[in-house]
């Protein structure tokens, strides 16, 4: 395996950019800056998590429709088409599909914006 | 104006004589000027969809003789799909100024093409600061009351303009309750878009179960959020980009100014990240009455959730087809799982 990997590419990089950089740059370039090193926070913690979020979303998603051969793209497409139709309106149906999507939602956030995790 | 005036000579005289000829002519013949001169002109940020350039102007004789500063908005290259035309935008903005709604006041449309190569118009240029992150990181720990007031008052002035209005006719009616003609819409552009999304489409069920039966139908602007009016010390000065007005119901715009998604550095703050809601409620309700209940404005917040989720995927697809690649559409796309998380939150409680 290559190292340093593409996270850790990723995190010098950034630190650069906002150490070095940053403070060399006029004012108005600021935000544009702040928007890159943003880009790369989120891909460097893609690197690392995204394998364990889709598995997890893989799993609870066939969970939701009792069949464990689904990938994640037909889970996701089959779990929408059921909501659609009403099969998970209420009562346990709806408590387990709002569990599976709370965690499904938090293990993205957990990429895209871990500040904005409760 | 005499600040203008000296920042505008220092600038100097900023004008391309030969390009400019046609918009020159232009004004002068609407403002009734002898002659017309550009001092300064800026372009202005805000509006993938639209430009805006500031003008400041030398006008000699007519009613509007003197330094003006206006506004010139048209058309930018690539357009939504849902926004209006510039002449629906002023036709808009010219209904909405005289039934008192704070907007920068219209002054002329051109359609013809040949002046600056596409349809634009002229306001006046009004002072103030937009950008959403600045008003709400200033905004003082219990909010800004005066403002929020303003804002709920000048919205329950828009919301009086009723249909039919002859003048505003190429705003389509919807044939079905508004909220559920907005799911359609949502899941008729989910449809076409590739991959699924879950919680989204929870949202738009959970939506379309709740949906409420009352809708009465008013003038919208579907974008009145922090971010598209300009404030200052003296409170509000105007609301801004009109391109999404449409009929619908009132609490719509209610649940788009008070959802999590708009008010950047102060969630906690529920009118826009600038106040309290009661405080923005009490401003409408000094001009017209309201009913709107937690339970109503949970789902209309939800639908404002949902609505900038799908907008925030057509933005996301304007950068990954190639059209405008953007760092700031990309990372747009990076927005859903907050909006989802919103979405979830308030859908889950003991009620369906």
């Amino acid at each position: 395996m290559n190292r340093p990997d593409a996270r850790e590419l990723l995190h010098i990089a950034r630190q650069t950019l906002l150490q070095e950089l940053l403070p060399a740059l006029p004012a108005d370039k600021r935000y544009l800056t702040l928007m890159v090193a943003n880009a790369m926070a989120i891909a460097g913690r893609e690197y690392q998590a995204a394998s364990g979020a889709s598995a997890m979303e893989c799993e609870q998603l066939q969970a939701l429709l009792d069949d464990r051969q689904l990938s994640l793209e037909d889970a996701r497409n089959g779990v929408a088409a059921a909501i659609r139709e009403g099969r998970f309106d209420a009562g346990d149906e709806r408590d387990r599909l709002l569990e599976a999507l709370h965690q499904t939602t938090l293990a993205q956030l957990a990429i895209s914006n871990p500040k904005a995790l409760p | 104006m005499s600040s203008l005036n000296a920042a505008s000579q220092a600038a100097g005289v900023h004008s391309d004589a030969a390009n400019d000829q046609p918009l020159l002519a232009f004004i002068g013949e609407q403002a009734q000027a002898q002659r017309v001169v550009i001092l300064q002109r800026k372009q202005l940020s805000g509006g993938a969809i639209q430009e805006n350039w500031l003008l400041d102007l030398q006008l000699d004789g007519g009613p509007f003789a003197g330094v003006q500063r206006w506004v010139l908005r048209s058309d930018a290259a690539s357009a939504l799909p849902a926004s209006l035309s510039r002449a629906q935008e002023f036709a808009v903005l010219d209904r909405v100024h005289r039934a008192g709604v704070k907007v920068p006041r219209p002054l002329w449309l051109c359609r013809d093409p040949a002046v600056i190569g596409r349809a634009f118009f002229l306001m006046e240029w009004m002072p103030g600061i937009a950008a959403g992150r600045l008003l709400s990181g200033q905004s003082a720990a219990q909010g800004n009351a005066q403002l929020a007031a303003e804002l709920g008052a000048n919205l329950a002035r828009l919301h009086q303009l009723r249909p039919p209005c002859a003048e505003l006719d190429f705003l389509p009616l919807p044939d079905t309750a508004p909220a559920l003609a907005s799911i359609a819409t949502y899941r008729a552009f989910l449809d076409g878009h590739g991959g699924a999304h879950p919680v989204l489409e929870w949202g738009l069920r959970w939506c379309e179960r709740n949906a409420p039966s009352d809708s009465t139908l008013c003038l919208l602007h579907r974008d009145y959020r922090s971010g598209n009016y300009l404030a200052d010390a003296a409170g509000l000065q105007a609301v801004l980009d009109w391109e999404f007005t449409g009929w619908g119901d009132p609490r719509e715009d209610i649940g788009w100014f008070s959802a999590r998604c708009w008010r950047f550095a102060r969630p906690d703050l529920e009118a826009g990240g600038i106040g309290q809601l009661e405080d923005f409620l009490r401003g409408y309700r000094e001009v017209a009455p309201l009913h709107i209940d937690r339970e109503q404005l949970d789902y209309w917040q939800v639908m404002a959730t949902l609505r900038w989720a799908v907008i925030a995927l057509q933005q996301t697809q304007r950068h990954l087809s190639g059209e405008e690649p953007s760092l700031e559409l990309a990372l747009t796309g990076r927005l859903l799982p907050e909006l989802e998380l919103d979405i979830l939150r308030l859908t889950s409680g003991a009620a369906q």
